[in-house]
């Protein structure tokens, strides 16, 4: 019984981080019908802006120790705002050119992106994993058998938050009101004064902040930033965003939750080396008999 | 609103495609890496198919010429992208050392062309063609075994000299390819006494083996849950990581069900140490055992301090360690970093290579260099060599005969990979 609650507390975990990255390409797929397969770049980078403010800070001074509140915070923001950056940069340059171009153009430029992005990593850190200096002791809470470490319970906390937060914003605020006019009629939405670009831009933003953020506290959980890390977390919040029917917000939220859960159950019977499998076959067959996803609305009716 | 789905469909495919071709070849996205890889950029890759095959022709009736005036081109064949280039690049780097510190052959200068392999099958085959079609003399690689068994059908086909410094899987010498030689040891013998040791010697008798997906892990963990039950011990279960994955949770679970008394791992740095340190967090007290593929002091550092107390088997340093501090110092003054593993045997692989073709390499009439391609072959099955790692003399299958201990076992103490036997 303890180990399933530990799988299920593994799931969480996971599916919290798929959940996360998941909505920054469900926000920009609602507004642009594009999927920004450079998304999981941003987590990459965010986890980079991370090590390298936390390990700045070890170095330098001693505030990781006396106050890792602060450190941490700090390296949150920073990991965001570095993400935003990139988001909007690359949406000026490789996305917004291709706006009006066939569908398969800004898919291409998105997955250039991506290995743009990962290369020049690769690059600047001569291709070596970087390790986070130790800000969250490595302890944990045990209740018998299970084992929650507290950086652990920090990133399911700050998941739920961040979920919560984003959900508030897109329902309750004015650019959130806007990114939902955008979405569902871009044309009348400019219509009806809204602005179209700056909509996008602030879709973007978004979806990166959550990405830049979960980069960083993903890090601090493995402790490693590498060039390579944001692919397959990315591949999977896309994978989970679909599940969830892309371009509905609970829907990313409940497909990261769901396949995160899904690979950790599947660990336990047939091993990790088919969780993969399990989490596709679950895919095809969602979309087999509800292509919208579980969550998301008829394509077809909006046409 | 039709074309929308359509485009999703078919990410929704190419997503799904590149999951189970990164899970396949475990060279996480090898595939739409090997675009932008390489120093030499990629030139077309029909045409280069086209030359290769032309190429592998003439060549395989006979010899290469390098004009008067050129270079010898010597092929490296390593992985240079992805979170593998860590062991990769300075493989590259040692070749190239190698290659540097030798100067010239017969008043011919001498250059490296190190391509991305990817450290699986369809990026090294890419990298073998375009070795072949920039006339290379001879290939430095490829550097893991999943690579090496699918390239060499190309190499083999252009009869191209093809020495690796760290494939070591037994599958690549068991094809019978008469072009190939390895200056890593085969872990048939590796495997083996790693269960040797963890039964007899350290008397753990329930363990749990973890493999990385990929030709090497896996291929190491058989041999070595093969020797580890005919001795009688138990294997409790058989797990796997995916390469590039950051978080084994559930695998960890898993692990600490099966209460084994040791772990062992058959895969690279950057999974063994995420997997290392996982453990300890998970509070799972069993003892942690990998293999060359982790023998690096930047497997120790990526841990955060839980590798420590780890057992690593790794091919042996020579009891004379003259000519590996010497390398290592040159190295060190080179690229300002600690040689790791697998340079010393990418230098040694280099300088057999470098010699072979000095040996059979003749000046014609109007100055061009020509090199036979069998008997440069001819002259590495002969080589006698002492390198910077050991004695080495090649097999009748290419594999490194085995002088004195087969394995070396390492322990980590106070941070740094400590001999213990």
């Amino acid at each position: 019984m303890q180990e399933w609650i530990q799988l299920l507390i593994d799931g969480i975990t996971i599916g919290g981080v798929y959940a996360v990255i998941a909505l920054g390409y469900t926000l920009v797929y609602g507004v642009l019908r594009m999927i920004n397969f450079a998304h999981g770049e941003l987590f990459m980078m965010g986890a980079f802006t991370g090590y390298y403010t936390l390990n700045g800070f070890e170095k330098h001074s001693s505030l990781n120790d006396s106050v890792p509140v602060l450190t941490i915070a700090i390296a949150i923001v920073l990991g965001m705002v570095v993400a935003v950056t990139l988001a909007l940069v690359m949406e000026r340059i490789a996305y917004r050119p291709l706006r009006r171009a066939p569908r398969l153009a800004p898919l291409i430029s998105a997955i250039g992106v991506s290995i743009l992005l990962r290369n020049i990593m690769l690059r600047a850190t001569n291709a070596q994993g970087k390790v986070y200096p130790k800000v969250f002791p490595r302890t944990a809470v045990e209740i018998g058998e299970i084992r929650l470490l507290y950086v652990q319970i920090f990133l399911i906390v700050l998941s739920f938050v961040f979920l919560g937060l984003l959900y508030l914003f897109i329902q309750r605020t004015k650019a959130g009101v806007a990114i939902r006019a955008v979405a569902e009629d871009r044309d009348t939405a400019s219509l009806m004064g809204i602005n179209v670009d700056r909509t996008i831009m602030t879709t973007f933003a978004v979806g990166a902040a959550l990405a830049g953020a979960a980069g960083v506290v993903y890090g601090m959980f493995v402790t490693t930033a590498t060039s390579g890390m944001g692919f397959i977390p990315g591949i999977k919040a896309f994978t989970a965003a679909v599940l969830g029917g892309i371009g509905s917000v609970p829907g990313a939220m409940a497909g990261g939750y769901f396949l995160g859960i899904s690979e950790a159950i599947s660990t336990k019977f047939f091993g990790a080396q088919y969780k993969d499998v399990v989490a596709f076959v679950l895919l095809v067959a969602v979309l087999i008999f509800r292509p919208w996803g579980l969550f998301g609305k008829r394509e077809d009716k909006r046409a | 609103m039709k074309i929308g789905k359509r485009a999703l469909l078919l990410a929704a495919m190419l997503a799904t495609l590149t999951m189970v071709l990164a899970a396949c070849s475990s060279g996480t996205s090898s595939k739409d890496k090997t675009a932008t890889a390489g120093a030499g950029g990629a030139k077309t890759p029909a045409a280069g198919a086209t030359t290769a095959a032309t190429k592998a022709a003439t060549g395989a009736a006979g010899s290469i010429t390098v004009k008067k005036g050129d270079k010898i081109k010597i092929g490296i064949s390593t992985t240079l992208t992805t979170d593998n280039a860590e062991l990769g690049i300075p493989i590259r780097d040692a070749a190239l050392l190698a290659i540097k510190t030798k100067g010239t052959i017969k008043g011919f200068g001498i250059e490296g062309d190190p391509q991305d392999d990817g450290c699986a099958g369809p990026a090294s085959v890419t990298a073998a063609n375009k070795l072949i079609a920039d006339g290379v003399v001879a290939v430095i690689g490829p550097m893991c075994s999943g690579g090496a068994v699918a390239a060499l059908d190309p190499l083999s086909g252009a009869n191209m000299l093809t020495v690796s410094a760290s494939a070591t899987n037994p599958s690549v010498t068991a094809q019978g390819k008469k072009n190939f030689f390895r200056t890593a040891w085969n872990d048939a013998t590796q495997g083996a006494e790693m269960a040797k040791y963890a039964y007899t010697t350290l008397g753990k008798k329930n363990v749990v083996l973890v493999n990385d997906q990929s030709t090497y892990g896996k291929g190491l963990m058989d041999v070595f849950k093969a020797s580890f039950t005919a001795a009688g011990g138990k294997v409790a279960s058989e797990e796997a990581v995916t390469v590039g994955e950051k978080d084994f949770g559930p695998t960890v679970t898993k692990i600490k069900g099966e209460s084994p008394d040791l772990v062992v791992f058959g895969g690279f740095i950057a999974e063994g140490a995420v997997l290392v340190r996982q453990l300890k967090d998970a509070g799972v007290t069993a003892s942690f055992m990998g293999a060359d593929g982790i023998a690096d002091q930047k497997y120790i550092d990526q841990s955060g301090g839980a590798a420590e107390g780890s057992y690593v088997s790794r091919g042996p340093k020579p009891t004379d360690t003259k000519l590996y501090d010497a390398f290592a110092a040159a190295y060190k003054a080179e690229y300002k970093k600690d040689a790791g593993q697998f340079t010393e045997q990418a230098t040694d692989a280099t300088n057999i290579v470098l010699a072979a073709i000095e040996k059979v390499a003749t000046v014609d009439g109007s100055g061009n260099l020509v090199i036979d391609r069998q008997k440069l072959i001819d002259a590495v099955a002969a080589t006698s060599y002492a390198g910077a790692s050991g004695q080495i003399d090649f097999d009748a299958k290419g594999d490194r005969k085995v002088v004195g201990a087969v394995n070396e076992i390492d322990q980590v103490k106070s941070g740094k990979l400590t001999r213990i036997q």
